[in-house]
């Protein structure tokens, strides 16, 4: 270094981190990262900040204060709305736990009939849209008209209603049994990956079946149903669909459904509905941090990744019983809810009782005949706005995952714990709340209005399951080859492209095919950020809810549904056996 | 003046002019003002219009949108937009869009008063320059049917009428022409929806009347809580409900939905009915204005005057019935007539001053709530 000064090697050490800095590397990963700390942070700032203000009576101007936490606690119908979440919340998760484990534990260590058909229909649910799934169950059993009642009056004699599920009991067995396939995605690998001697042990010991599983096989589980007790838990909470059809209409509201009132009823209260919000985003903070903190961990210490494959259970004559049972859920989640609003589509009014002779195809004339001067716009846009927000919401969701995953899991650096947190707060929080704090941020924006809104509402709000599938991937492929790459010369973009992502393939498809699907069904942001002409499917069927009969809500309801079923079954036969299941 | 032959040729449509002025009215044709006029070769220049509001269906605006473009001239290409939504919604996304002065829609127009109190004290409207309002003055004064010229006007009015299904079990022989008909049977326990008007500025403007005119609503809210009701929100969803029997009777409804679904499903004629409150009936107007940053502002000022015109009054009394318009010496369609009120025979309830109206929404509906909730 003879001949050069100090401050030459200081300037040159700066231009060299400076040049290191603007390597595309480096950049595309800042631009990034700061990008999703934006879209992540902003809202929530707008929530909290939003919550102080106080709307003045004529709805137009707005002071500081604490008005909208007073009237929060006094209002006795937010109040009970607040306890109904907690109930409907805490009814769904344990009817989901007993389901999904249950479930997972014929499929995963039972000797049932049929079970590797009956996997991927386990899942169904998890694809399908609870909205439409509480509208179906409406249908079925309201006590009135509800299809069942009407058989068993008139099959048994039976007066009354044998069953109701417009209240609080209803939201939870909807919500339950469409939420149960998260349960099962979260036991069933524990499940399968358990080591045997455990077990032998138990049974060598003298322990029967029932003791075995109670004592040993759930408890070497029971991370991982905590873990998917609470995501569903958070879930069932920030539900919007369920509720508004089941619950609001008959006096039982939740917290999402008067957040949906207060800011989307004639006051336009945004900032009340920002106070409640924050009540429910810190239920559901707590929630998600006692996940991360303390329960999630626990599942590496207890089911060893050794790839054992447990010793299948002989059930005996019983394993008739299981196949029942499990033939019975996708009956009651899948088969009945269809039928129900099949049937009901197909009538041009629906009187509450099946009349073959109303049959018409009226209904599907009205939303799917894009051309015909009798179409329904709000839903024929909404199929063509879900597929178009569908698509280039979950690929630009995968590049920030992709991008994101790279960030924390290899190059690691001084923000990735922050990195990290923000893929898990979007998930904490419901759609509701998100959705409100987004259009408080952008309303003045041009992207108001607009598919824009919605598009960065989803990628938002759904980046981070992504993320998810993206870095369980990456972090059991090894660096070494990425590294490799990297010493013979390839740029980071090459490495990215030759190396990374095609490793990464099996994780970026599941996570887009995840978005897609999820993207198709979306109520929650979409019920605040739809405008005239960006309304979505979801929203499509909420509007012929509102302004239109129970047939054609049903109809756009089939629509959504065979959409779905169609993609998955499609992804299956692109991807393979392999693709959605767990 | 000269008369030649270049005088005469200027002549010709002048007096061409006059001649449709004089002839339109008696083919039935409301005369274009001079007001509208003017504003007829912007509104083309524009080529669309976005209309948010609460009360007409894809049907009603395809014809009004037709009708628009024929009655003025604007060509084939011009497109009238609407975005529908409830009292709430509307209110809400409008009161939204005008704080954040970015604007999806050009004119609004739903039955809230008190809204369009404030928006206009915040400076949110254009003012209008109507050519037809003239016609409507009279018989709206008469009627208590509030707006505020030159901000906003109330093209339409409405009120809630009593329907119920006479083929649910039990209610075959009812009849209703008073509030006592429905509160004061026992029969109808179980089978009553009444309006949930914690979520409607035009049920909440119903009670606020009903108060305002001496009934003792709390003793109605009562007398309703012991026939155990539905509480049912949306007129669609309420028509939904009766249609299948969930509840028999609707308190509060407006005649032209269940129109609409009879005309889907003719068969159902035989069993819906409908009636009028003796006791008197909340008329209450359609408030609509164009909004300032409008996109479309002179097609959305000629959209407010077109409402008002007969053409567009006669497609509203047939697609939607129940809407009812304050022009001067008018008679519905035959077709329509014997579905829709009559303002000389029914009593009508006013409501004396709308901002006090609407400041007395947030106390009422706390007391509703502590009976029905």
């Amino acid at each position: 270094m003879a001949g050069i000064s100090g401050s030459e090697v200081v300037s040159r050490n700066n231009l060299g981190y400076l040049r290191n800095f603007f390597q595309a590397e480096n950049l595309v990963t800042a631009v990034v990262s700061i990008f999703v700390t934006f879209i992540v942070v902003t809202p929530l700032i707008a929530l909290v900040v939003g919550s102080f203000l106080v709307l003045d009576d004529l709805g137009f101007g707005a002071e500081w204060g604490l008005e909208n936490y007073r009237e929060m606690f006094e209002d006795p119908v937010i109040r009970r709305s607040f306890f109904n979440t907690l109930f409907v919340s805490t009814g769904a998760t344990l009817l989901a736990t007993f389901l999904g484990v249950s479930l997972a534990w014929i499929n995963a260590r039972t000797n049932c009939p049929f079970r590797d058909r009956l996997e991927p229909m386990n899942l169904i649910p998890f694809f399908l849209s609870p909205f439409v799934g509480a509208i179906a169950w409406h249908n079925l059993a309201s006590p009135k008209v509800g299809m069942l009642n009407n058989l068993a009056r008139g099959v048994f004699g039976i007066e009354g209603a044998l069953l109701n599920v417009n209240n609080l009991f209803g939201i939870i067995w909807v919500t339950g049994i469409f939420f149960t396939p998260l349960i099962y995605l979260f036991v069933v690998g524990s499940l399968r990956r358990m080591d045997p001697s455990l077990e032998d042990s138990a049974r060598v010991s003298g322990a029967g079946l029932l003791r075995t599983t109670l004592t040993v096989s759930l408890p070497l589980v029971a991370p991982g149903i905590l873990s998917g007790a609470i995501i569903v838990f958070v879930t069932s909470a920030g539900e919007f669909g369920v509720p508004f059809k089941l619950g609001a209409p008959y006096g039982y509201e939740t917290l999402t459904t008067q957040i949906f009132t207060k800011a989307v009823s004639e006051q336009a209260n945004t900032y009340m509905g920002s106070a409640m919000s924050m009540t429910l985003g810190v239920i559901t903070a707590i929630f998600i941090w006692v996940q991360r903190r303390i329960i999630a961990p626990r599942e590496f210490t207890t089911v060893t990744g050794k790839g054992f494959r447990p010793n299948l259970i002989d059930l005996g004559r019983w394993k008739w019983a299981a196949l029942g049972y499990n033939v019975f859920y996708i009956f009651v989640t899948v088969v009945l809810p269809i039928f129900s609003i099949l049937v009901v589509s197909l009538h041009n009014v629906w009187v509450g009782k099946i009349i073959p002779a109303d049959f018409t195809s009226l209904n599907y004339e009205r939303i799917l005949f894009f051309w015909s001067p009798n179409v329904i716009q709000p839903a024929t846009n909404g199929i063509l706005n879900s597929f178009i927000l569908a698509i280039s919401g979950s690929t630009i969701a995968m590049v920030l995952a992709i991008i994101l995953s790279f960030q924390i899991h290899r190059r690691k650096g001084r923000f990735v714990g922050l990195l990290d947190f923000l893929c898990a707060v979007p998930v904490g929080f419901p759609g509701i709340v998100l959705g409100m704090g987004i259009l408080i941020v952008y309303i003045k924006t041009p992207i108001y209005g607009t598919l824009w809104i919605l598009l960065l509402g989803y990628v938002t709000r759904f980046f981070p399951y992504g993320q998810r599938n993206v870095a369980s991937v990456m972090l059991a492929v090894s660096e070494e080859l990425e590294q490799s790459s990297r010493l013979v010369g390839a740029s980071w973009a090459t490495t990215l492209r030759r190396i990374t992502i095609p490793l990464l393939k099996p994780g970026i498809f599941a996570g887009w095919l995840l978005m897609f699907l999820i993207f198709i069904r979306e109520l929650s942001i979409s019920i605040i950020l739809f405008t005239a002409g960006t309304e979505t499917l979801s929203t499509g069927i909420y509007y012929l809810q509102e302004y239109e009969t129970e047939s054609l809500t049903c109809t756009l309801s089939v629509i959504q549904t065979f959409v779905l079923l169609a993609c998955v079954l499609l992804f299956r036969k692109i991807v393979g056996r392999e693709a959605l299941v767990a | 003046m000269k008369w030649n032959l270049k005088t005469c040729f200027l002549c010709i449509p002048l007096v061409m002019i006059l001649a449709a002025a004089f002839v339109a009215p008696a083919f039935g044709m409301t005369p274009i003002s001079p007001q509208e006029k003017k504003l007829i070769p912007l509104a083309k220049k524009e080529g669309a219009v976005t209309f948010l509001q609460t009360s007409f269906n894809n049907p009603t605006i395809r014809r009004l949108g037709a009708a628009f473009v024929k009655h003025y001239g604007l060509g084939s290409g011009f497109k009238l937009n609407s975005i529908q939504k409830g009292t709430g919604p509307t209110v809400s996304q409008a009161r939204q869009e005008i704080r954040a002065n970015k604007f999806s829609f050009d004119a609004v127009a739903v039955a809230s008063a008190g809204f369009f109190i404030g928006a206009a004290k915040a400076g949110a409207f254009l003012p209008l320059d109507s050519g037809q309002l003239k016609n409507h003055e009279e018989n709206a004064k008469a009627r208590g049917i509030f707006y505020d010229y030159p901000h906003f006007i109330a093209p339409f009015s409405y009120t809630f009428q009593p329907v119920w299904n006479s083929g649910c079990p039990g209610v075959g022989d009812l009849k209703v022409n008073s509030y006592s008909d429905i509160l004061d049977n026992p029969k109808l326990k179980g089978k009553l929806i009444v309006s949930d008007v914690t979520k409607s500025t035009s049920y909440s403007l119903t009670t606020i009347g009903l108060m305002e005119n001496g009934f003792d609503v709390h003793g109605m809210w009562k007398k309703m809580k012991a026939l155990d009701p539905l509480v049912g929100f949306r007129t669609s969803a309420k028509l939904q409900l009766m249609a299948n029997c969930e509840g028999a009777v609707d308190m509060w409804n407006i005649t032209g939905r269940m129109m609409q679904i009879i005309r889907k499903k003719p068969d159902l004629a035989k069993v819906l009915r409908w009636g009028t409150y003796k006791d008197g009936h909340v008329l209450f107007g359609m408030q609509a204005g164009v909004v300032k940053g409008a996109a479309n502002p002179n097609a959305a000022k000629l959209l407010m005057d077109f409402l008002l015109t007969k053409e567009a009054v006669d497609i509203v009394a047939e697609e939607e019935i129940s809407f009812y318009s304050m022009l001067k010496g008018y008679k519905p369609p035959a077709s329509v007539k014997k579905y829709m009120m009559d303002f000389n025979k029914v009593k009508t309830l006013p409501i004396k001053d709308q901002t006090a109206a609407a400041k007395k929404f947030k106390k009422m509906r706390k007391e509703w709530q502590k009976v029905f909730r």
